[in-house]
């Protein structure tokens, strides 16, 4: 019988996985999802009273369980804390994963291998666990800086083809945060302002589109 | 006839620049007062434009003659262009002179264009008190005849007009012309910057190892990771658009340049230019 996935993260984020795993893979919620997941991935930033219920909720139905939580806008740390060796957890970069890109970044490798099943086909890097990771750290403040740019009334496709034009980045710098989600990239910045200082303040722009969507700055 | 261009600097943008509106039939005057260095520049034109040629980048037609349409000196007296275009090293002490010159020599219908990477295009368009609105930003990007994009700048005092001929000079050219406000780094240079800078951090901070840094972007799409780039753009020259938008912003913290950077150039460690940056080339 194959393993079972489940999945906390975007149809994107699951479209992906499935491609690069036999196991079955089910989003969680889901009506099918009343197996017993051999592995979990929750790739939510937050809120994080939210993340943090659901791994209480899974440390309690599923103890011991792997699971691969994103931890750029919590550390790990805090993750393991909050479940008290419950659930085995390590953390990952989601935006790595959402985009299928070759290299998967990790935390807290060493201790838990058996959420490594959960990344056939991956290759991963292990970093130090630190909120925002490594790509995550780089692209929300590219997006950041972008917004300013759309606040002074420059029209994205412009903005965005000097990015791929100018830099041969893969994207436009709006174009990652339509993939990602502008209140994602604005959970990101704001956890890293907390972190390491006030250069990561999220842009109004931004600010006022997780207002306007619901998502709490400092939850 | 086709139209005038002077290019002041044969440096590898001035040429750069000369080399790609030659490759578009206009006629070229290139500026610069070694005779050695405009020897270089000649050479280098010739082979760019051939390999162009044979790559098929470049149209006959257009190229056709570029050899006569292309003269080089060390002043412009007695020219008529229809454009300037300054690419003369990145010091507004050298700038502000060579436009306070320009404004003098030319009538009100000649437009004035730097091609500069980080000086404010309103403190530039300040030195040419005569007609400022003619003067503005024509930002190419290194290696100009293969990068398609062209910013287009426009200074407090810039003629809406300049940047409508900038952009159909720029389109004539084959490349992308995108209007950006004056703001240090402009735009490119500016979101750029947390592409080096908080990769540099997180290489000091112990959070992920340089190489690891790289491969991580790579993967990800990038065609080269931040370190590697660094090394290829030059260390020194990365490290002084930093400091340029750093002090232009009055010092905002986004933009604070890294020692790890500054102590290469310290060990002369700039790149692939001296053989070493951050890799080693052998």
């Amino acid at each position: 019988m194959s393993e079972v996935i489940w999945v906390i993260g975007s149809q994107t984020l699951i479209s992906v996985v499935k491609n690069h795993t036999s196991a079955l893979v089910l989003p969680w919620p889901s009506d099918q999802a009343i197996a017993r997941p051999d592995i979990v991935i929750d790739a939510t930033l937050g809120p994080l009273a939210a993340k943090r219920q659901r791994l209480d909720t899974l440390a309690r139905q599923h103890s011991k369980i792997p699971v691969l939580t994103a931890s750029t806008t919590v550390l790990l740390q805090h993750q393991r804390r909050w479940v008290n060796g419950a659930l085995d957890l390590m953390g990952f970069d989601p935006w790595l994963m959402q985009i299928d890109a070759k290299i998967i970044t990790l935390t807290g490798v060493d201790k838990n291998p058996l959420a490594l099943r959960a990344l056939e086909g991956w290759e991963w890097q292990p970093v130090a666990d630190q909120v925002g990771g490594v790509f995550s750290r780089v692209i929300a403040p590219l997006v950041n800086e972008a917004m300013a740019y759309v606040g002074m009334g420059l029209e994205a496709e412009g903005i965005d083809a000097a990015i791929r034009l100018g830099l041969n980045h893969p994207q436009g710098a709006l174009e990652w945060g339509d993939t990602f989600g502008l209140s994602q990239v604005g959970l990101v910045l704001q956890a890293m302002r907390q972190t390491m200082g006030e250069r990561f303040v999220p842009h109004p722009l931004i600010q006022q589109q997780m207002a306007k969507e619901g998502v709490d700055l400092n939850a | 006839m086709a139209a005038l261009i002077i290019v002041i600097g044969s440096g590898t943008m001035g040429r750069g620049i000369a080399e790609v509106a030659l490759g578009r039939g206009f006629r070229v005057h290139l500026v610069d007062p070694e005779e050695a260095q405009r020897a270089l520049a000649q050479r280098s034109i010739e082979s760019g434009i051939s390999r162009s040629l044979a790559r098929g980048l470049l149209g006959e037609d257009a190229a056709r003659g570029w050899a006569q349409r292309l003269t080089l000196g060390p002043d412009w007296r007695g020219l008529s262009p229809k454009w300037v275009i300054e690419a003369i090293p990145e010091r507004m002490e050298l700038k502000g002179p060579l436009f306070a010159q320009l404004d003098q020599d030319f009538s009100e219908a000649v437009w004035l264009a730097s091609n500069t990477s980080s000086i404010a295009i309103t403190a530039i368009q300040g030195m040419a008190r005569r007609f400022p609105h003619r003067v503005g930003g024509l930002h190419f990007f290194n290696p100009v005849p293969r990068m398609a994009l062209v910013e287009v700048i426009a200074g407090m005092a810039t003629a809406p007009q300049f940047i409508e001929e900038s952009q159909a000079l720029v389109r004539q050219w084959g490349k992308v012309p995108v209007a950006v406000p004056d703001r240090p780094g402009f735009l490119v240079n500016r979101v750029a910057r947390p592409y080096y800078l908080e990769s540099l951090r997180m290489v000091d901070e112990g959070v992920v190892g340089m190489e690891a840094c790289d491969k991580v972007f790579e993967g990800a799409g990038f065609p080269m990771g931040p370190f590697r780039l660094m090394d290829l753009v030059g260390i020194d020259v990365n490290f002084a658009v930093t400091q340029s938008v750093f002090e232009q912003t009055f010092y905002d913290s986004r933009y604070r340049p890294h020692d790890l950077q500054q102590n290469k150039i310290r060990l002369g460690h700039l790149g692939r230019k001296t053989k070493r940056g951050f890799y080693v080339y052998e």
